[in-house]
């Protein structure tokens, strides 16, 4: 994915470099969207009701 | 750090791809920047055309051209249209563009979701747009969407509601593709704090954006239940509030502004220090700086609802918090101005939109002071005065910026020098009908002109014909803007150098690719680490 990349640790291949970046990508970006899912759904059962002591 | 070279780039050696499939299929950073960007400007124009028929009405008082619902739909459509569909979009356009060649990144981390986060815009724009041709019009109640109003809108309601769930999305899938670009793809040795500035505010505004879109997502879902399946989450006779509506709605409302806000600072931080030949001053200062406003957005949103009522504690908290807003934006101001201090300055097109924003932003956040004390509130709000403050702070400061970007960039992008002559034209031009245009409107405010109402008293008629002349003079500026871009595009112009700006190259790593940048792999045979050690 890279240009030009650090080499890995224990001399791994560009490959595995490569594979291990698009998973901690995926992981990232898929803990961000949950974030974003927790909060939507957090609104709909007004949780903002509450928490301003409404 | 030793290095590794890529025999992908092999594979990559051909092009883009022709007609427009390249456009709809593209997973390409710049492509993508260029598709939002182009986005942004056609937006920008529909939401100014809207701005005009508003200000051609109130040339005069009395109802001289549309009638009063009409005129209701404009305001909401305008203000929709320009904070969702070109302010925002704009700025994703920069970010897409920039951020990978600012940290040596060969492209966004997530490229095929990066396309989707695109796409789904012109559908949610169509679908917005399409309710002003719907049974009854557009929705007329205002961009805040405040129930009960809003709730008695017909068939537009339904589409306004999934057209803003599609642009939450959108902005929700680019803000994560951002700051995983950030977090997983800087060039070795580029450490968080040595990254751009513009990096640094986008990174800030895409957290703001996971966490207020989802909020706002489901306030209008409730919005959706309490019109089609009897609920009373907003209706008082079932037992619901209103008001709760309004803290949601602020609760994105008011970071939304600096999730508008935040991005123009990174590109003024790039641009003023470019044009003094100095490095910017207290850069670790204004990465904090840059923090403590994107927390304190979270908390001060009811400044907003100052007189719907609160208990007096609350709004004092409120009012206190708000101002304290400054002392965060006091530091960047100060900053700048210290850059600019003792340096080699020279007012190429982009450092004049930088000063324009500079001085428009100040104004702007002057009288946002005004209004974060609550008895005086009372006095400015739901008036002209309120419609003034933000437009100087959005318009005078995202707007500005953008332009300020634009013209800092495009010799990057197309390759291509802009006209000097026509961009400094359209500054002079933007920035006395920007002023002619919003400066009359304080006044109208003080002396008690509700907005939002086509007819007005006889004794508010030489501002506001003020105020429509300097639109008219604003909006048809920006056609000048279309013309300088498109002869840039062409090439038609001086060949740019990879540099462009006169010693760039100790302010980003952009600069030491070639201009127009390689359509992949941008960093081929540039020794990054080096660039990074040079900065």
């Amino acid at each position: 994915m890279t240009a030009v990349s650090p080499r890995p640790a224990g001399g791994a291949s560009f490959e595995m470099e490569e594979k291990r970046l698009r998973k901690k990508n995926l992981y990232l970006a898929v803990g961000l969207g949950l974030i974003a899912l927790l909060l939507y759904v957090l609104a709909l059962l007004n949780v903002f009701e509450w928490v301003l002591g409404r | 750090m030793a290095t590794v070279a890529d025999t992908h780039g092999a594979e990559h050696e051909h092009g883009p791809a022709k007609g427009i499939l390249r456009w709809i299929t593209t997973t390409n950073h710049k492509d993508i920047g260029t598709l939002y960007l182009t986005f942004a400007m056609i937006m920008f124009l529909v939401g100014g055309a809207m701005a005009l028929i508003i200000r051609a009405e109130l040339y005069q008082p009395g109802l001289q051209l549309v009638d009063p619902h009409f005129f209701n739909q404009m305001t909401t459509l305008h203000a929709l249209i320009m904070v969702f569909g070109a302010v925002m979009p704009a700025f994703a356009g920069f970010a897409n563009w920039m951020i990978p060649p600012m940290i040596g990144a060969p492209d966004m981390a997530l490229p095929r979701m990066n396309n989707w986060s695109f796409w789904i815009l012109p559908f949610a724009a169509v679908l917005l747009s399409a309710t002003l041709f719907m049974d009854g019009g557009a929705i007329a109640s205002g961009w805040t969407l405040y129930p009960p109003l809003v709730l008695q809108f017909g068939d537009a309601l339904p589409f306004t509601i999934f057209s803003v769930h599609l642009l939450g999305i959108s902005s929700i899938l680019a803000s994560i593709n951002i700051i995983v670009t950030i977090f997983n793809l800087r060039a070795p040795g580029l450490t968080m704090m040595k990254m751009p500035m513009f990096c640094w505010t986008w990174l800030i505004t895409a957290f703001l954006l996971i966490l207020v879109m989802p909020v706002l997502a489901g306030a209008v879902t409730m919005l959706l239940f309490d019109k089609f399946f009897d609920t009373s989450f907003f209706d008082a006779a079932g037992g619901g509030d209103p008001v709760l509506f309004q803290h949601l709605f602020w609760f994105f409302g008011h970071p939304e502004v600096y999730i508008i806000i935040l991005p123009a600072f990174g590109i003024v931080s790039q641009i003023i220090p470019t044009f003094s030949r100095k490095p910017l001053f207290g850069k670790n200062s204004m990465i904090f700086a840059t923090a403590v406003i994107g927390f304190l957005s979270f908390i001060v949103w009811a400044h907003h609802q100052f007189t719907v009522g609160m208990p007096v504690p609350a709004e004092l908290y409120f009012m206190y918090a708000t101002m304290l807003i400054a002392v965060p934006t006091g530091v960047k101001v100060f900053n700048w101005l210290a850059t600019m201090w003792k340096g080699s300055l020279t007012f190429e097109t982009p450092m004049l939109h930088a000063l324009g924003f500079l001085v428009l932003f100040v104004f702007g956040g002057f009288t946002g002071i005004m209004m974060s004390q609550a008895p005086a509130d009372l006095y400015y709000h739901d008036n002209y005065f309120i419609v003034a403050h933000f437009h100087y702070t959005l318009v005078g400061g995202g707007v500005f910026a953008i332009f300020a970007g634009l013209f800092y960039w495009l010799p990057k992008w197309t390759g291509t020098m802009y006209d000097e002559k026509l961009g400094k034209l359209h500054f002079w031009l933007s920035f006395l009908g920007f002023n002619l245009l919003f400066m009359p409107q304080h006044f109208l405010g003080l002396a008690g002109m509700p907005r939002r109402i086509p007819d007005y008293a006889v004794q508010f008629t030489e501002f506001n014909q003020m105020s429509s002349v300097g639109a008219f003079i604003f909006g048809f500026t920006q056609l000048l803007l279309v013309y300088i871009v498109y002869k840039c595009v062409k090439g038609e112009g001086e060949k740019a150098s990879g540099e462009v700006w006169e010693g760039a190259k100790s302010h980003g790593l952009e600069w030491n690719l070639p201009s127009p940048m390689p359509y992949h792999h941008s960093f081929e045979g540039v020794d990054i680490q080096k660039a990074v050690a040079d900065e």
